[in-house]
């Protein structure tokens, strides 16, 4: 593949990925990492567990998620379920805006119309 | 549930990667990652824990990504085996130290003993001690230790004649640290000595001590003696370095010296019987009597001689 699309895939990708996790999180209410891994892979959106994680853990941080741990059925391992925050909803609902003002632009500037 | 090695070892190095974050929160990092390896097992029977972190990749790329995600340095990844690596490298490095000083060792102490007969010279761990016999000198590394007839060290002498009472005393101890002396009989029941030591004027003199007779060179240094001692009478010669010549005893004689050589020349017709102990060195021929009235000859040696000087 062209090194120079890749490194556009790649750039548009984060932020496009970031959004639908948000999304995937406030659709489900809470989700762990394993089921984040397998939904975004139903979306046809396959993200390494070394990028998801690592990323999951930032927003945490950034008080966009919260997370919780739990043991389901007091057997096996504890899982880390992430939830949005109150100012994770709020920063989701700007992302969707400026999403969706994107896509506008984007729909404008590919039909053709006159600007 | 049971310790599985192979993702201990992968969280460990994780952990230590993630150095620069909070250890509260590498702890919540490493728990999430073994909770994702547990669950990809659980759901895949198939998977191993070895696949499963190959998915996740190396532990140190997984760190970096933490690292970024928080504005924080990346570490430098190096391929798996590092530790392996300055393991071995540790255990070569430390054997071939042990190599060599092994090889040094023995090449600086071999031989370990050297015997020259004809010019009354011993040598010992290869030349780390000197006893010449001859000059009556010991040289032990670089210091020598004796040289009896030089005026630059504070030598004094000693000699004298003391009437040995045999029914009170059967035996006299000569101690010294390093020196020669010369054992010989005496004609009469007197011991006669004339010695040279280093050591306060006025010592080196038999003197009773304790029920028995031995001679007091002070600080034992350095002693060159010649004393006769009567018949019938033991003499205890104990010593460090150094050289005995035992000259046709008439009595018993026992000599325990640690580095050094011993000569003994038996006299004719005497019947002795020998018991010698040399740990590492040499011990010449000598015919042992049985006979119960026999001259005990005993020699307790660690490191050097026992020459016989038989003139037959």
């Amino acid at each position: 593949m062209d090194a120079y699309l890749e490194n556009w895939r790649t750039q548009i990708k984060k932020g496009y990925l970031e959004l639908c996790l948000l999304l995937l999180i406030q659709k489900h209410k809470r989700l762990y990492g394993f089921d984040l891994i397998e939904k975004l892979k139903e979306l046809e959106l396959p993200v390494k567990e070394g990028t998801l994680y690592p990323m999951l853990s930032r927003m945490t941080e950034e008080k966009t998620l919260q997370a919780e741990w739990e043991t389901e059925n007091l057997k096996g391992h504890p899982r880390k379920f992430y939830s949005l925050t109150k100012t994770g909803v709020k920063q989701l609902d700007e992302m969707k805006d400026e999403f969706e003002k994107l896509m506008a632009i984007f729909k404008t500037a590919h039909s053709g119309r006159s600007l | 549930m049971a310790t599985d090695p192979q993702l201990e070892s992968y969280l460990s190095v994780l952990d230590k990667s993630l150095g620069q974050i909070p250890v509260s929160a590498r702890a919540e990092i490493v728990t999430e990652i073994k909770s994702h390896v547990m669950e990809a097992k659980e759901r895949d029977p198939k998977a191993t824990t070895d696949s499963v972190l190959k998915a996740l990749g190396e532990p140190e790329t997984v760190a970096n990504r933490y690292l970024m995600e928080r504005g924080l340095k990346p570490i430098k990844t190096s391929r798996g085996g590092t530790i392996m690596k300055w393991l071995t490298i540790g255990f070569l490095g430390t054997f071939g130290l042990i190599c060599l000083t092994v090889i040094i060792v023995i090449w600086r102490f071999t031989p370990l003993i050297s015997v020259d007969e004809k010019n009354d010279h011993v040598t010992l761990l290869g030349g780390m001690i000197d006893v010449n016999g001859k000059e009556g000198r010991i040289r032990i590394g670089n210091q020598d230790f004796s040289d009896f007839d030089g005026d630059s060290r504070k030598t004094s002498k000693s000699s004298g004649h003391q009437t040995i009472d045999n029914a009170r005393f059967k035996s006299i101890r000569i101690p010294f640290a390093n020196g020669k002396i010369n054992l010989q009989t005496s004609k009469d029941s007197s011991v006669h000595w004339e010695c040279k030591f280093d050591g306060p004027h006025g010592s080196g003199q038999l003197m009773e001590k304790a029920g028995i007779m031995a001679f007091d060179f002070g600080s034992r240094a350095n002693v060159k003696c010649n004393i006769q001692v009567p018949k019938k009478i033991k003499s205890d010669v104990e010593g460090t370095n150094g050289k005995v010549s035992l000259e046709q005893p008439e009595g018993d004689v026992e000599v325990k010296l640690t580095n050094g050589k011993v000569s003994m020349q038996p006299s004719n017709g005497v019947h002795y019987h020998y018991d010698l102990h040399v740990q590492r060195g040499l011990v010449a021929d000598f015919k042992s009597s049985d006979d119960p009235k026999a001259i005990q000859i005993k020699m307790d040696i660690v490191n050097g001689a026992v020459t016989n000087e038989d003139s037959e």
